[in-house]
């Protein structure tokens, strides 16, 4: 089995035995068994499945319902969809789980849910017949930052502390399997409602969900994009883009004295090295769809191949003991050291006489390079703040790097 | 008979190479570093700013990277296809020190294409003028040099007129550089803006001890450019060169140019199995030129090795694509013919030379026992061109070098003769379209500041 073959990076979560950390996220993704299971032979060891909603709800969707972020020639930086919730009828995605795990025992399913916030019936229905059917876990969506919301559910939910307790609550209380709520980043602190799922009983935080966001328009006809007959609306953003935005959420949780409960983070995860950087900040489980949706599922052997061997180079035995390595190296800006002082030293037989470090620092830093003979980059270590502006602008890796300031 | 005909005859005249879409811009106008005072910028003779109009391009400011094309190259759609960018702005471009250089060629077409396509207006249109001064300016040829000093003459307020000996203004690119590297449609298009300024074209007007210097100067021309080009095709002087079809590379361009590519329509037709003498640009496209048409093999002899080819690298690679066989370090003896005064086969022997790095035929020396017969039908001699007799004869006096080359001040263009300038081939000997076009307006420059000074 695919799944399996990394030892070193199964973990235990919410005390469900993972092969690996890495799961597709409840979205197009995971919509049917077929597409789970294909999933599954390629590598991957668990599922958010397409949250199913009450059977009463109608959902028709939008079409076309996806638009991207570009930049220059680089296509699909971000996702925005406007895709609603399961389409399928109820019985039918029941009988996907259950035949999922049937043929896939050792993999992890979890159900993801959706109703009303006052729905009591509606929750407690859906978890037990998710867990007739099989499934490992739930996960409860508030979350959803389009369409749902207006229906009284999705991130309407997740932006309300005392709702949100109140649904785990309900939903713990019939249960027999490990709860996990994922987290809307449409909120100012995510600690909030985090803690609040904790106090209703939550087992687990999945984070982040999509940012409600409006990725272009259309400059000819004025409308937003994705348009539907001459309109559009905002929708949830995902993809690399918003990794920056996710890291800082799921530190802020793992960060959180208040907050005991394991996370299952996800948020642009592309490559292993993003999924290294999501453990180090507390992820203990991996999700992704945005990836998978440009990419497929193949993505799996490199996600899978590369995080075990940067392991072993590391020296770490397992990744359930790199989770959340870097929350201590956070601190807050007034309490960083000012000493030493670093400054910018250029590698003269990397440069390749471009001058973009000079263009940057003089227009975007502090004017202390220079060109001098033939192109040659000098730069004026009394001048340099130390910003660190040319290293990223500089297009030959390792050309420029920060140096301490040699005393005088 | 080694080869099939590698090109068919209906596209073999097609532009070889394709417009970029604007995705493929993108892609490699992203990969462009955006140098601090690029090379590419300072390489090119014309004076474009050329790491401004791939920014442009990059940050999706189309129209402003045609402006900054044409605000220093009116025959910029031009020279995005002749150009030797790989000489010139690509040479030394930074991008090659971590992958390859920018394919600036294809760039700076694709900036201009809108413009030739009628999707805006073209720019030269629109571009300043100072005030008209009432003085006139004449420009003999209406080649590269001669289109750039009669618009920049134009801008800078004068009354201009180009005089030009062919049928239709262009030169060098109306009858010389094949279709397809550059289409018709193209040279026509730059030219017509020219035209639609207010710049008068006289064509079939040829110089001579008639139409001279003082009859410009009764017309009322108080300056004078010179940009005839050279137009007399050298030939090799070798025995049997009175054969039937045995042309100069020049008339063969040109009846091919001016046939549309079609052999029927042509005088000089080419056989089967076709001899190119040369080792240029022009013996390149000679040699192209005619397995487009329909010959079966090609083989082209010089006496330079590949290295020491005077040809674009560029040209070369795409000889050695097109088929053509090339017979290098190779002198031509003789030209064989039958008795109804056919050619038959081109004799030639294998050389190598006496000086190194003097690639004269005078320090070829023979290699004994390397003796070659390559079959032939047609013979094509692509051995350079010189200057018209006629340019010493309707400017008597004028100041020439070797073979009646003009000289000139290289700050203001003009010759020896007050108010008299050239640029381009007659005076530099043959170089590029874009170098020729500069020379032009630099002169431009130097009447300008004659006329200023004189008070005339």
């Amino acid at each position: 089995m695919k799944a399996d073959q990394y030892p070193n990076l199964a973990v235990e979560f919410c005390g469900l035995k993972f092969m690996n950390p890495f799961m597709l996220s409840s979205s197009p993704v995971s919509n049917t068994a077929e597409m789970v299971g294909r999933a599954f032979e390629a590598g991957w060891a668990g599922v958010a499945y397409k949250t199913l909603g009450p059977e009463c709800l109608k959902i028709v969707n939008v079409t076309p319902r996806l638009n991207v972020l570009n930049y220059e020639d680089k296509r699909f930086l971000g996702l925005q969809n406007l895709e609603l919730i399961t389409d399928r009828p109820l019985k039918d995605n029941l009988k996907d789980i259950s035949t999922l795990k049937k043929e896939y025992p050792r993999h992890i399913v979890f159900s993801s849910i959706m109703a009303e916030g006052s729905d009591k019936k509606g929750w407690q229905d859906l978890t037990k017949m998710s867990e007739d059917a099989g499934a490992d876990g739930i996960e409860l969506n508030f979350s959803c930052p389009h369409g749902m919301p207006e229906m009284g559910a999705g991130a309407a939910i997740g932006q309300n502390p005392d709702v949100v307790t109140q649904i785990t609550e309900w939903v713990k209380k019939v249960s027999t399997t490990p709860v996990m709520v994922k987290m809307t980043p449409n909120i100012t602190d995510m600690c909030v409602p985090a803690r609040a799922a904790q106090k209703g009983g939550a087992d687990a935080l999945a984070a982040i969900n999509t940012f409600r966001a409006i990725s272009a328009i259309n400059l000819e006809t004025f409308e937003p994009l994705p348009t539907v007959e001459g309109q559009s609306a905002s929708g949830g953003f995902s993809g690399p883009a918003m990794k920056p935005i996710a890291l800082r959420y799921i530190y802020d949780m793992a960060s959180d004295p208040q907050i005991k409960i394991p996370i299952s983070g996800m948020g642009g995860i592309t490559t292993w090295e993003d999924a290294a950087e999501f453990v180090l900040v507390g992820a203990t489980t991996l999700q992704a769809t945005t990836s998978i949706m440009r990419y497929g599922n193949r993505i799996i052997e490199d996600l899978l191949e590369g995080l075990s061997d940067y392991l072993k180079r590391k020296k770490i035995k397992s990744l359930m003991d790199m989770v959340g390595k870097s929350l201590d190296k956070f601190s807050t800006v007034e309490s960083l050291p000012r000493k030493p002082v670093m400054v910018s030293s250029v590698n003269d037989d990397l440069c390749i006489r471009c001058g973009l470090c000079y263009i940057t620092c003089a227009d975007g830093g502090h004017s202390a390079i220079s060109m001098g003979r033939n192109r040659k980059i000098e730069i004026d270590e009394d001048e340099c703040a130390g910003c660190g502006l040319c290293v990223h602008v500089c297009p030959v890796w390792g050309c420029i790097t920060m140096t301490k300031k040699k005393d005088k | 008979m080694s080869k099939e005909t590698a090109l068919s005859k209906k596209t073999g005249f097609k532009e070889e190479i394709p417009p970029y879409t604007p995705q493929q811009a993108t892609i490699e106008a992203s990969r462009c570093l955006l140098c601090y005072e690029p090379p590419c910028t300072e390489s090119c003779p014309a004076g474009i700013d050329v790491g401004k109009f791939i920014r442009q391009i990059r940050f999706k400011n189309y129209i402003g990277a045609a402006r900054t094309i044409r605000a220093d190259n009116p025959l910029g759609g031009i020279c995005a296809r002749v150009c030797p960018t790989e000489r010139l702005c690509m040479e030394n471009c930074y991008s090659a020190k971590l992958t390859m250089p920018i394919e600036i060629g294809r760039l700076q077409r694709f900036a201009t294409d809108p413009e030739l396509r009628g999707e805006i207006e073209p720019i030269v249109l629109s571009q300043p003028r100072a005030p008209e001064k009432k003085k006139k300016v004449a420009v003999i040829g209406a080649g590269p040099a001669g289109l750039g000093c009669a618009l920049k003459a134009w801008q800078l307020g004068y009354d201009v007129t180009v005089f030009e000996a062919g049928k239709t203004p262009g030169g060098v690119l109306t009858w010389g550089i094949p279709k397809y590297r550059l289409p018709d449609r193209v040279s026509r298009s730059e030219i017509s803006y020219l035209k639609k300024l207010g710049i008068r074209f006289l064509t079939g007007k040829i110089i001579d001890a008639e139409f001279n210097l003082d009859h410009l100067r009764k017309k009322g021309f108080q300056a004078i450019f010179i940009g005839t080009g050279l137009s007399r095709a050298k030939t090799v002087g070798l025995p049997g060169e009175e054969l039937k079809r045995v042309y100069t590379a020049d008339d063969f361009l040109f009846d091919a140019k001016s046939s549309g590519g079609n052999p029927k329509k042509m005088k000089m037709k080419p056989g089967k199995n076709v001899v190119v003498i040369g080792g240029g640009n022009v013996a390149m496209d000679a040699a192209c030129t005619a397995k487009r048409l329909g010959a079966e093999r090609v083989d082209l002899v010089c006496l330079e090795s590949y290295d020491e080819m005077p040809a674009f690298r560029s040209d070369i690679e795409f000889a050695q694509k097109s088929g053509i066989e090339f017979h290098t370090r190779s002198k031509p003896l003789r030209i064989a013919g039958d008795k109804k005064g056919k050619v038959k086969a081109l004799k030639g022997i294998r050389m190598k030379w006496r000086k190194p790095g003097l690639l004269v035929p005078s320090n070829a020396v023979e290699i004994p026992g390397s003796e070659f017969t390559i079959p032939a039908d047609t013979v094509i001699e692509a051995i350079g061109m010189g200057p018209h007799p006629a340019v010493r004869e309707a400017f008597p006096g004028i100041k020439t070098i070797g073979p009646g080359l003009v000289v000139v001040n290289k700050k203001t263009g003009m010759t020896n003769i007050k108010g008299v300038f050239a640029g381009g081939d007659i005076m530099n000997g043959g170089d590029t379209v874009v170098q020729a076009l500069a020379e032009g307006r630099l002169a431009a420059d130097g009447i300008d500041r004659y006329l200023d000074k004189t008070g005339n």
